[in-house]
């Protein structure tokens, strides 16, 4: 039977679970029967095994390694920011998209903003203009989010003036196209 | 439900003396610059929040607490009528807060705003 012991290092306290056996009252430490221990102040962790031998190791400020391609992860969160819109877009679209935990959506990006203003520093090079996924994303960044972000803001202000054309046609254009084509059915 | 207070270098967290009894924990202070970023997030519940050390929880009405998932330690304040904001940190000794206000989309853009101002 696996079971996590998650112990804070500096109060001396343990939770543990486990197959059926669940405690969440803080326990002396160190406690046995364990396979694996998470510290939470991230000073020492112990792993300790079922024979009750204790391996300490030093953690210090030591990160853990990120298991995800981030390129992957932004292509996947653009589609769903392009498809959607900023606002309509939930965490719970992009936790599915991405297929990365809630947690490491969090930690990785620090929070949707962060997500997107990333998305876009990252579209918005070479020639970006012909492509019609970084004018939707632009669009949304334009429409939902610029008149209350000035770093979003100047970020599209940059993009546009180095545009250098008409960024107005260039945009109102793509508008245009996104409408559909078929005509609503008279009854 | 707690008050989330800006002011130039501080986010404050307020707590009623009931609040802080479901929660373990008296009102607080975030400095600014350890804030990454807010967002609304109402899927922050369950099994994302992890383990409870310690806190209160009676399933569908009030959340609140200490949770700790993959390692990070999270402060939860949550309740059944109020939408939820995450507020990322760094460096803090909370990884993140989960918090619960009536307007989580409009809480979560005036954090970001100080957060900017401020960097």
């Amino acid at each position: 039977m696996e079971m996590l012991l998650i112990m804070d290092v500096d109060k001396r306290a343990c939770c543990a679970r486990g197959g059926n056996f669940k405690f969440d009252n803080p326990v002396r430490a160190p406690h046995a029967c364990t396979d694996r221990l998470l510290t939470t102040r991230s000073r020492t962790c112990t792993l300790g095994l079922l024979n009750k031998r204790f391996i300490t190791t030093e953690l210090g400020a030591m990160a853990r390694p990120r298991t995800f391609n981030e390129d992957v992860v932004l292509d996947r969160a653009a589609e769903v920011f392009g498809r959607l819109g900023y606002h309509a877009c939930s965490i719970d679209d992009l936790v599915e998209a991405t297929a990365l935990q809630r947690g490491s959506l969090y930690k990785a990006f620090g929070s949707k903003r962060g997500l997107f203003e990333k998305i876009l520093e990252r579209a918005m090079v070479g020639e970006w203009f012909r492509d019609p996924a970084v004018l939707d994303l632009l669009i949304t960044a334009l429409r939902e989010l610029a008149p209350g972000d000035p770093p979003i803001a100047a970020l599209c202000r940059k993009a546009l003036h180095a545009y250098g054309g008409d960024a107005a046609t260039l945009i109102g254009t793509r508008l245009l196209e996104r409408l559909p084509f078929s005509e609503p059915s008279k009854e | 439900m707690p008050r989330i207070e800006l002011t130039d270098k501080e986010l404050v967290v307020r707590l009623t003396p009931w609040e802080s009894i479901w929660a373990l924990r008296a009102s607080f202070g975030v400095p600014l610059a350890q804030i990454r970023g807010a967002t609304e997030d109402n899927g922050f519940r369950g099994s994302a929040l992890g383990l409870r050390i310690p806190g209160t929880h009676v399933p569908g009405l009030i959340t609140a607490g200490t949770f700790i998932k993959s390692g990070d330690r999270q402060f939860v304040y949550t309740t059944r009528k109020s939408q939820t904001v995450v507020i990322e940190l760094a460096g803090n000794k909370w990884a993140r807060l989960v918090i619960g206000v009536p307007d989580a989309r409009a809480e979560a853009a005036r954090i970001n705003a100080a957060v900017a101002l401020h960097s």
